[in-house]
């Protein structure tokens, strides 16, 4: 037997065992099992964080070879300009800075408030606002009958929208909210409950085979 | 025929060389072989020696242990009725026979002789003139007497007198054979013991048992029951007796070979059909020769031997014929023994002394053997001499019943020489050729010599002068081949001084090819009862023994495939074993007969007919050459000695043997393509364990490598041999190379020599004595090696010698061949799967598809628009976000636009709110953002709602977020509700991955973690010190733009602790949230920007109308999406669907 196989084993070992105790934390009321439960998944969270860091350490060198070689300087020095103003700023004590500035920094002083409110806030959501044009110029091109089917499509986008405007115009316009309401609660939720199931059963099949041993991601066989 | 025998025949048996053992259960010993141990097993003992008395049934025969195996199992156990056929009557040749030898040749006296018929004959039996395979009768009988003075009397008594004569005088005379009881076979030298013995009890048999019939043949009369009257000890007798004689009542023998022990075994299933034939009317395990003896009247008599009686009676009138002429009709090898002065004393026989002197010890013995298995020739020959020694007389209807027409003859013979009133003389006494009809006469010229005191006078004159010939030159041949012609027989050296000396005429006339259809001219020079035989129709090209042979083989035979495997299985042993032999057996063990007749070849160990064959060959492939044998048995019953042997070279040749080719080439057509047995035993090995069709014909006992290469060997001669050229080789052989092969290039020679027809090159231009083999007369295992003819090399194709030989199997030594298909180069099959049946309109979408893959691929056309229409392009496009703009900025500028938007009232949203005005104040709700800012527009309003409701409710807020934005909205929140970021009521506890073991690990510990604003330590916080736990919790609240981590909430957390899980969700996965909430896994649903507006309205306390506004906005905004795609379908359809 040659160390890697051993290694193997050791993993699937362990690998099992976790995922045994967790799952059987959730089926048998124990406080000891919960407790094993917990202790594991803090081992879990550990790593995720560390995981992350080396993230973020591989994107700043990622960046950092780029404005090294001229690539995308501009772009590469915004990227790592932002990620050590954030950084710095935000695990900077405010002991080690002068009285006056020690708003400024840790994760609630003023420059991690500003960046945020003032910068990532209004870009994200104005970015998704984008979305709305988008849709306009989608629904123009795409919304075209070629057929039956297509046109199921496009009375029932019709009415999911104008179902989803609110107009007090009477009971003629509720009838196009409860022709909505139907569709969203009827059909839709039909796929998307097929969808839903489709994932569970996915998800309990993935599970059972992780239990089983049969397949291994912890490791570099299949 | 005894009950001691196993015991014996134990000793016996493992005293007995291997190859001989094997040969004994072999079925290719020679008819007369065996048949001349049955009958010597049958003659009854002489009545003046204990030994030689007629053992009583159960008593062991001689205990011959030099005796070979295979003729000790020869020796089958009779049936019971055999084994009380005692020997009670001795024919009176063979007292004749037996007193003429017990005459003193040279100095001896008759009486001196005569005695010698008493217990002082065997001190001189063991002769050492007599031939080496003579010497062994007295071998036994010698080995008996070192030991003590009883067994040399006994073993004395043992041989006949007339033996003891001859070999005293020989003895005395030709001590060259000195060394001859080494050399003699153990087989002959059993046999001969038995055989003197038996035959002096058959000759002092008293008239009233069988009178004149032979004990060997006693089996055959049906009223024969009496025991002999001899009464000699049987012990003696059983010691004196052969070990083939012990094993013919021991069947069972521990050492019997499987042929035996099945012959034994009555019903045995596996017996092969000559045995089981043989053993229906008497016993099921006797053999064919043993039960045809047994049997009475023609039925019982051996073909060959009836083939003789018929003969003699029917061919044979006229018995009177000169016997001068018959000289030039006979072979040389019997003129040879007959010498001059038989020539010229014929055809009035010699006296008794007279012929005693010219009689031969081993003619002498060869007489003997005739009633013990000598070749037919010889008996008919005594038959004759004596028939016309005596008058004819009234033969007893019993005694012409229970025998054979020649042995009737020679029964008359011993009722005229032994004095009985009741002596027969047979017709066939008068149909005897004047040859033989002068030893008769010599005969009658001094019965009582013959019947009291010599029996010298049964021997026929040319007989007594090729004795007489050996004993005037002991040494008549060169010494060169020396020893080993020595200790040949005399008729065997008579073949052979021929070839030397150019041939004898018979020879000759068998190298030289005849046409079948001979001359009669050619007869002239026979004697008469050979051109009888030569004139008969039936057996018109054979001699009647033979022809019989063939008819009651193929009568008796009828099913020759039953053959049992053990039989086949002990030839086969038996060949191997004689290969072996070649190797192991040293010469002295080797019987001497073989040794000579082997001449001068370099093998001198073995014989001459062993050493044209390839011993591993033959070997080998026994089993076909039985195969073939049977094969073309139909058309050939002759031996294949004669049948297949060379070409006549001599038209000379008698015509009986003329005859015998001629009508041999008729019948064995088929085989004359080739030397059967070399060719099936060297082109086909069969496995040796493969049951084959047995050879049902008793002549076809004789082995192969007796009947073939024998006569080949003496037919063709050493000329032919060198004549011979390769292309005489059989087809097969053409393309071997021998001089890589196995192939000994003897047996190639033999080969060579013993094709008949096939040579093309230096074969003698005579006309050839055999048609060319037509292919219907291929023998049917020529046609199944069909394959390999034509696998063979073709004449003057060039052999590639650098091509692998095959170096095993039937093309052994050939080269080039093709060799097996390599198992790598065969591809796997395709498995075959049915084709689905396919719609027709995927069919003609398949169409569609060949013809579009079909044809030429169109060049790239460059869409060229022009300016104008790009512009228009563009200008459409930005015309809707133009209107997008418009309306959203007209809906929110102009005055009472929200006045026809209002909040709807949904279910889900009354549920949210319901819920979390359930929460008792003082109570904790879990806040959980899960949304960036692009969702800020549609979900804050929800959380400000909620935030505000909760705050307003005096419920406590302990926000956690999934996202790093979501702290700092969180944050606002708190600041926008109570103008802190943290106190009583509220508790930011920042940013929580989003994966579920960090949902587990808050759950466990929900305030385990830092704050990000305010408190280090959120378990010190106000709020923080209110929650123990996760279940000090009343709320989850999730907020959340995404469907997976709401379903974490209400998988992980929900279904494992009781508490209530509320969401506020964005319009686009409301879908698969509210399934969750149909199943009252959340307790409430807030639904976009229209549930927050809602929700507004419910908490309107609160008064806060965010979401009331933007909801007025979004309606705009949805109308202008909803004309334009109305607007988009009606210019598609306008536009023709382009």
């Amino acid at each position: 037997m040659n160390l890697k196989r051993l290694f193997h084993i050791i993993l699937t070992v362990i690998a099992l065992s976790t995922g045994i105790i967790v799952l059987l934390s959730f089926v048998i009321n124990s406080a000891n099992l919960r407790a094993w439960r917990g202790v594991l998944v803090e081992w879990t969270v550990i790593v995720v964080a560390f995981a992350l860091f080396i993230g973020v350490l591989n994107v700043l060198n990622v960046h950092a070879q780029r404005v090294l070689k001229g690539q995308s300087v501009i772009y590469s020095l915004i990227l790592v300009g932002a990620f050590s103003i954030v950084f710095v700023s935000g695990i900077l004590p405010k002991d080690l800075l002068p009285s006056n500035f020690p708003q400024f920094t840790g994760p609630d002083g003023l420059v991690m408030d500003f960046v945020f409110r003032y910068i990532q806030r209004p870009v994200q959501a104005t970015l998704f606002s984008l979305m709305a044009f988008f849709i306009v110029t989608a629904a123009w091109r795409a919304f075209r009958i070629h057929s039956a089917a297509s046109l199921v499509m496009f009375i029932s986008a019709i009415l999911v929208l104008l179902g989803s405007i609110y107009l007090d115009l009477g009971g003629a316009w509720q009838t196009v909210v409860d022709i909505k309401d139907w569709v969203l609660r009827v059909p839709a939720m039909a796929g998307a409950r097929g969808i839903l199931l489709g994932i569970v059963l996915g998800t309990v099949v993935t599970g059972m085979r992780l239990l089983l041993g049969i397949e291994k991601p912890y490791t570099d066989q299949d | 025929m005894n009950q001691d025998g196993p015991k014996d025949q134990d000793n016996e048996l493992n005293n007995l060389p291997d190859w001989l053992r094997q040969m004994a259960g072999a079925k290719e010993t020679p008819d007369w072989l065996l048949r001349l141990s049955l009958e010597s097993a049958e003659i009854p003992g002489a009545a003046v020696s204990p030994a030689m008395q007629p053992r009583e049934s159960g008593e062991p025969a001689l205990a011959g242990q030099d005796m070979s195996d295979w003729f000790a199992d020869d020796q089958i156990e009779p049936s019971d009725q055999q084994e009380q056929q005692e020997p009670e009557e001795v024919p009176d040749w063979f007292q004749g026979i037996a007193d003429l030898d017990q005459e003193p040749e040279a100095g001896t006296t008759t009486d001196d002789a005569t005695q010698a018929t008493g217990t002082d004959v065997f001190a001189i039996s063991k002769d050492e003139t007599m031939p080496d395979w003579l010497t062994g009768v007295s071998t036994q009988s010698d080995a008996q007497e070192s030991e003590s003075e009883a067994a040399s009397l006994a073993d004395q008594k043992s041989i006949p007198d007339w033996l003891v004569g001859s070999s005293q005088e020989k003895g005395q005379e030709q001590p060259v054979f000195s060394p001859i009881e080494e050399a003699v076979p153990d087989w002959l030298t059993g046999t001969g013991d038995q055989d003197i013995s038996e035959e002096l009890e058959t000759i002092i048999e008293p008239p009233d048992q069988e009178a004149g019939i032979p004990s060997w043949l006693i089996g055959a009369t049906p009223t024969r029951q009496e025991e002999p009257p001899v009464l000699a000890p049987e012990k003696e007798a059983q010691e004196s007796a052969p070990d083939w004689l012990t094993q013919d009542s021991e069947p069972e023998a521990e050492g019997a070979p499987d042929w035996v022990s099945q012959d034994s075994e009555l019903e045995a299933e596996g017996a092969p059909d000559w045995v089981s034939q043989d053993s229906e009317p008497e016993a099921e395990g006797t053999p064919d020769w043993l039960t045809q003896d047994s049997e009475p009247e023609a039925e019982s008599t051996p073909d060959w031997l009836a083939g003789i009686s018929d003969q003699v009676v029917a061919e044979q009138p006229e018995p009177a014929s000169a016997p001068s002429a018959d000289e030039s009709g006979l072979p040389d090898w019997l003129l040879a023994g007959i010498g001059e002065e038989e020539a010229e004393e014929a055809p009035v026989f010699a006296p008794a002394e007279k012929a005693r002197d010219d009689m031969p010890s081993w003619l002498a013995q060869d007489d003997e053997a005739e009633a013990e298995g000598a070749p037919d020739w010889l008996a008919g020959i005594s038959d004759q001499a004596e028939t016309e020694a005596h008058e004819p007389a009234t033969a007893s209807p019993e005694k012409e019943a229970a025998l054979p027409d020649w042995l009737a003859g020679i029964s008359d013979q011993t009722a005229t020489e032994i004095p009985e009133p009741a002596t027969t003389l047979s017709a066939e006494e008068t149909e005897l050729p004047d040859w033989l009809t002068g030893i008769g006469e010599a005969e009658v010229e001094e019965p009582p010599v013959l019947a009291s005191v010599d029996k010298e006078i049964e021997k026929p004159a040319w007989l007594a002068d090729i004795d007489e010939e050996e004993i005037a030159e002991p040494e008549p041949t060169p010494p060169a081949p020396t020893d080993e012609k020595a200790e040949q027989p005399d008729w065997l050296a008579g073949i052979e001084e021929p070839e030397q000396e150019g041939a004898l005429d018979w020879l000759a006339g068998i190298e030289e090819p005849e046409p079948a259809t001979a001359p009669s001219g050619q007869t002239a020079g026979m004697p008469d009862w050979f051109a009888d035989i030569d004139e008969t129709e039936t057996g018109q090209d054979l001699p009647d023994w033979l022809a019989d042979i063939d008819e009651q083989a193929v009568a008796e035979e009828p099913e020759p495939t039953s053959l049992s495997a053990g039989g086949e299985t002990a030839q086969q042993d038996a060949l191997d074993e004689l290969a072996k032999a070649e190797e192991i057996v040293p010469e002295a063990d080797e019987s001497d007969w073989i040794t000579t007749v082997g001449q001068e070849t370099e093998e001198k160990s073995v014989p001459d007919w062993l050493v044209g064959v390839d011993l591993d060959h033959v070997g080998e492939d026994q089993a076909e050459t039985e195969q073939i044998a049977f094969d073309s048995y139909d058309q050939d019953s002759t031996p294949d000695r004669l049948a297949d042997d060379g070409e006549p070279k001599d038209e000379s040749a008698p015509d009986w043997l003329q005859d015998i080719r001629a009508g041999t080439e008729q019948e064995i057509a088929p085989t004359q393509d080739a030397t059967a047995w070399l060719q099936d035993v060297t082109e086909t090995p069969v496995p040796q364990d493969e049951a084959i069709p047995e050879i049902a014909s008793p002549s076809d006992q004789l082995p192969d490598w007796l009947q073939q290469p024998g006569m080949d060997e003496i037919d063709t001669g050493e000329q032919v041999l060198a004549t011979e050229s390769e292309e005489a080789l059989p087809d097969w052989l053409d393309g071997a190379d021998f001089a890589e092969s196995e192939v000994d290039a003897d047996f190639l020679k033999e080969v060579m020599a013993a094709e008949p027809t096939t040579g093309q090159g230096a074969r003698p231009v005579e006309t050839p004595f055999r048609e060319p083999p037509t292919k219907a007369a291929v023998p049917a295992s020529a046609a199944t090696l069909s394959w390999i003819e034509r696998l063979r090399a073709q004449a003057g194709t060039p052999i590639d010698k650098e091509s692998p030989a095959e170096t095993s199997g039937p093309l052994s030594g050939l080269r080039g061949l093709l060799g097996p298909e390599p198992i790598l180069a065969i591809l796997p099959r395709s498995e075959y799967k049915p084709i689905p049946s396919m719609p027709e309109s995927h069919q003609a979408e398949a169409k569609l598809f060949e013809q579009v893959l079909a044809l030429p691929a169109d060049r790239p056309v460059a869409i060229t628009q022009a300016p104008g229409q790009l512009v228009l392009a563009s200008l459409g496009r930005w015309v809707l976000y133009l209107a997008l703009v418009v309306v959203i900025v007209a809906a929110a500028f102009l005055p009472d636009s929200g006045s026809l938007v209002s909040a709807p009232e949904m279910a889900e949203t009354a549920a949210f709110y319901n819920t979390v005005q359930s929460l008792p104040p003082e109570s904790t709700a879990l806040l959980v953002l899960d949304y960036d800012p692009s969702l800020d527009g549609e979900l804050t309003p929800s959380t400000r709602a909620i935030v505000r409701h909760l705050l307003h409710n005096q419920v406590g807020i302990v926000a956690v977020s999934f996202t790093p934005q979501g702290v700092a909205i969180v944050q606002d929140l708190f600041q926008e509700s109570t103008g802190s970021d943290s106190g009583e009521y509220m508790l930011n506890l920042g940013y929580l991955p989003p994966h579920p073991a960090s949902l587990h690990a808050f759950v466990g510990n929900p305030v385990s973690g830092t704050t990000l604003f305010g408190e280090k330590d959120p378990a010190q916080t106000a709020l923080g010190k209110k929650i123990a736990g996760f279940d000090s919790l009343n709320l989850v609240i999730t907020v959340s733009g995404n469907q997976e981590h709401i379903r974490w909430w209400i998988e992980q957390i929900g279904s494992q602790y009781d508490i209530n899980i509320v969401s506020a969700v964005s319009s686009s996965i409301a879908p698969f949230i509210q399934p969750y909430y149909a199943a009252d896994q959340i307790k409430g649903l807030l639904i976009g920007l229209a549930g927050a507006a809602g929700y507004e309205t419910k908490i309107a306390q609160v008064a806060l109308d965010y979401a009331q506004n933007n909801l007025v906005l979004q309606a705009y905004g949805q109308l202008l999406l909803v004309a334009i795609l109305v607007l988009g379908g009606i210019t598609f359809f306008a536009r023709g669907r382009k």
